[in-house]
């Protein structure tokens, strides 16, 4: 396994980062913790989860593996903090102080850890200024809850505005963004890679497969597959479009060249995109885990990048909704009320 | 004629900008002073060139213009700082404290004027911090030589940093950004339009029209006016794609809805979005410029933008215009 800085800080992670948004979805806990002893046995050393992944679940489960095979320790450990854990309750959400702290403390009991590695904030929020969450983040990692910080889905312009306000009061800074970034969706490039690469963060993206999209298992004039994310989404035919099939039928030839299947091209593309640290994957299965650990072996070169840009040009989405590019476009990223 | 602020800076310009980059190349010196002259009749009081425009000639005209109709007092004098002026010289470009205060006092001399109302940086740079440019930048203004400082085609976060540095270096800070922006390429609604809503910048775009593509003066069939800028030799891959044309079928259906040109209602879309102070036209002609006025009585509704949204979503491209150097950088202060 390959091992990269996470951004300016130092500590190691692996050019994987084993997402854990489907465990206490759609898998059951036995297959979670196999996958999460497997993936440590293969050298992913970097786990990331939300609290609001299945409302705390996906980090209990996280919490138990890590405690049954005792590597806490060696793992760089991340969660998030922004969306509702509490539909009635309007402070149980964003990125207030008060909510940071309530959760923080709450994740902690879930992981059965004492620190997090990694605390990000899941989504910007336009409504309250950057200062009053990277204090409570601040005094987070002061209190030695936190070890770093980060954010995710931000504006290129948000974090270089959160890293003024860092310097600006003297508080840690985010070293580390979590953007959606794969083959159907390339708009990050734009700004958010360069400002990345010139101010050292870490960039770790969500969703390289693209909802799935990227693996091969959805086909032009056929539905979804049974056990799909996309079986019954009303969204389906509008996501699936003529462009999006065209991207896909260049990942497929490429992995038919190779030797490998289409979701491992994908993945490795998105890793050796320059100024990616580690692609979040995000299997539901044993299977699908297996998949995705192989695209660690394989090497992109600049031909195969050459044809990937004639279908999905550098810095732009291609379709209006792919399921992640959609989601891109909705987050908070202004304009805000107060500075 | 509709005036809005500059920005944050109080200081009223037109909802449309007169644009000069044929002015002393494809617009001869008289049809171009009478070009200013028709569009300060109608109520226009911005004016944009630049000192690459036909290295200096633009400038020239606009300076001799104001001279003849003695206008300059009320107009807001726009110029730029950049591009290669000289191709032998390496440090005729750029936007070091070198180039910019030699090109500033040039521009002054062909503008004939005494001051710059607004002064920008037509392209960022990696290659050296933004301190050296806002450095330079401030003491043009406190020499009285500029009134205020803007960039053109600057990513977001580059304009953040250097409002971060202004701040830091007690430095006067950026007040208008100039980017592309049409209905082929909607790029800066994702990052640059919140941004400066929130920073209280001007936006100024240039190229509304997409280069002339939307006038309706192009066809699917390949036929054009003799006279259009893009002939088949030098026409743009992604301008001349199905999803342009496709766009551009929108725009002409609208238009004829409201019995206005495509033009205009490509202009009164443009100078209609959110955060958008005065779109810049760049009339090669008297009927152009005729056409483009035009474009102020044209009211755009959210039906109308609904079906431009189908064609070209919100933040997306089709024709890529917004291209530009945006690092990563070498530096930091």
């Amino acid at each position: 396994m390959e091992y990269r800085s996470l951004g300016r800080t130092g500590t190691k992670v692996s050019m994987l980062c084993l997402g854990c948004l489907m465990f206490g979805r759609r898998t059951e806990e036995p297959e979670a913790m196999d996958m999460v002893n497997r993936a440590v046995d293969a050298g992913i050393n970097f786990f990331d989860t939300a609290n609001m992944y299945s409302r705390g679940v996906s980090e209990e489960m996280v919490g138990a593996a890590l405690k049954r095979n005792g590597k806490r320790s060696q793992i760089v450990l991340a969660t998030k903090v922004h969306f509702p854990m509490d539909d009635e309750d309007p402070n149980a959400r964003g990125n207030s102080r008060r909510h940071v702290i309530e959760q923080c403390e709450a994740s902690l009991r879930r992981l059965q850890t004492d620190y997090i590695d990694l605390y990000q904030i899941h989504r910007p929020c336009p409504d309250i200024p950057i200062d009053e969450t990277l204090r409570a983040l601040d005094d987070l990692i002061r209190a030695g809850k936190v070890r770093y910080i980060g954010c995710s889905t931000f504006a290129a312009w948000q974090v270089v505005e959160s890293l003024w306000v860092s310097k600006e009061l003297r508080l840690n800074r985010f070293i580390c963004e979590q953007p959606p970034y794969h083959l159907l969706d390339r708009s990050i490039e734009r700004e958010l890679v360069p400002m990345a690469q010139t101010y050292g963060l870490a960039m770790i993206p969500w969703a390289p497969l693209a909802g799935g999209f990227l693996t091969g298992k959805y086909r032009r004039d056929e539905p979804p597959p049974a056990n799909s994310r996309y079986r019954d989404d009303n969204n389906y035919a509008q996501l699936a479009s003529e462009a999006v099939f065209n991207v896909l039928d260049v990942v497929t030839a490429i992995a038919a060249e190779k030797g490998c299947t289409p979701s491992q091209v994908a993945l490795a593309w998105c890793a050796q995109q320059p100024g990616i640290t580690s692609p979040i994957i995000g299997p539901r299965s044993m299977e699908q885990l297996e998949d995705n650990l192989g695209a660690v072996s394989l090497s992109v070169t600049d031909s195969d990048r050459a044809r990937l840009d004639q279908v999905a040009p550098p810095g732009r989405a291609i379709t209006y909704r792919t399921p992640i590019s959609y989601q891109y476009h909705q987050s908070g990223f202004g304009p805000h009320t107060f500075r | 004629m509709e005036y809005r602020s500059l920005g944050r800076t109080g200081t009223q310009v037109s909802i449309l900008c007169l644009g000069s980059v044929t002015f002393g190349d494809r617009t001869s010196e008289s049809d171009s002073m009478d070009i200013i002259d028709r569009g300060i009749d109608a109520g226009i009081n911005f004016l944009d060139t630049a000192n690459v425009y036909n290295r200096g000639r633009s400038e020239e005209v606009i300076g001799k213009a104001l001279r003849r109709n003695g206008k300059r007092s009320h107009i807001v004098l726009a110029t730029k700082v950049h591009s290669r002026m000289d191709d032998n010289d390496p440090n005729a470009t750029g936007n070091h404290r070198r180039h910019i205060i030699e090109q500033c006092e040039a521009s002054l001399r062909r503008l004939q004027t005494d001051h710059i109302d607004l002064y920008q940086i037509h392209r960022p740079t990696s290659d050296l911090p933004i301190d050296e440019t806002l450095g330079a930048l401030d003491d043009l203004i406190r020499t009285g030589k500029v009134r205020y400082i803007g960039s053109s085609t600057f990513a977001a976060w580059q304009i953040m940093e250097s409002l971060w540095i202004s701040k830091a270096l007690g430095l006067n800070r950026f007040v208008c950004e100039q980017p592309p922006y049409h209905l082929l390429d909607r790029r800066i609604e994702l990052e640059l339009v919140p941004m400066a809503q929130t920073y209280g910048l001007a936006l100024i775009p240039w190229s509304p029209l997409a280069g002339g593509f939307l006038t309706g003066k192009y066809h699917r069939d390949g036929s054009r006016p003799a006279s259009a800028r893009f002939q088949p030799e030098n026409e743009d891959h992604d301008l001349f794609s199905d999803a342009a044309f496709d766009v551009l079928d929108v725009v002409s259906e609208i238009a004829k809805e409201k019995n206005c040109t495509p033009s205009q209602l490509a202009l009164a879309w443009c100078a209609q979005q959110p955060g958008v102070t005065s779109p810049i036209i760049g009339p090669r002609t008297m009927t152009q410029l005729e056409d483009n006025l035009g474009a102020m009585h044209v009211r755009v509704t959210d039906e109308d933008r609904t079906k431009l949204d189908g064609v070209n979503p919100p933040s997306r491209c089709i024709a890529s215009y917004y291209e530009a150097d945006f690092g990563p950088h070498t530096f930091r202060w």
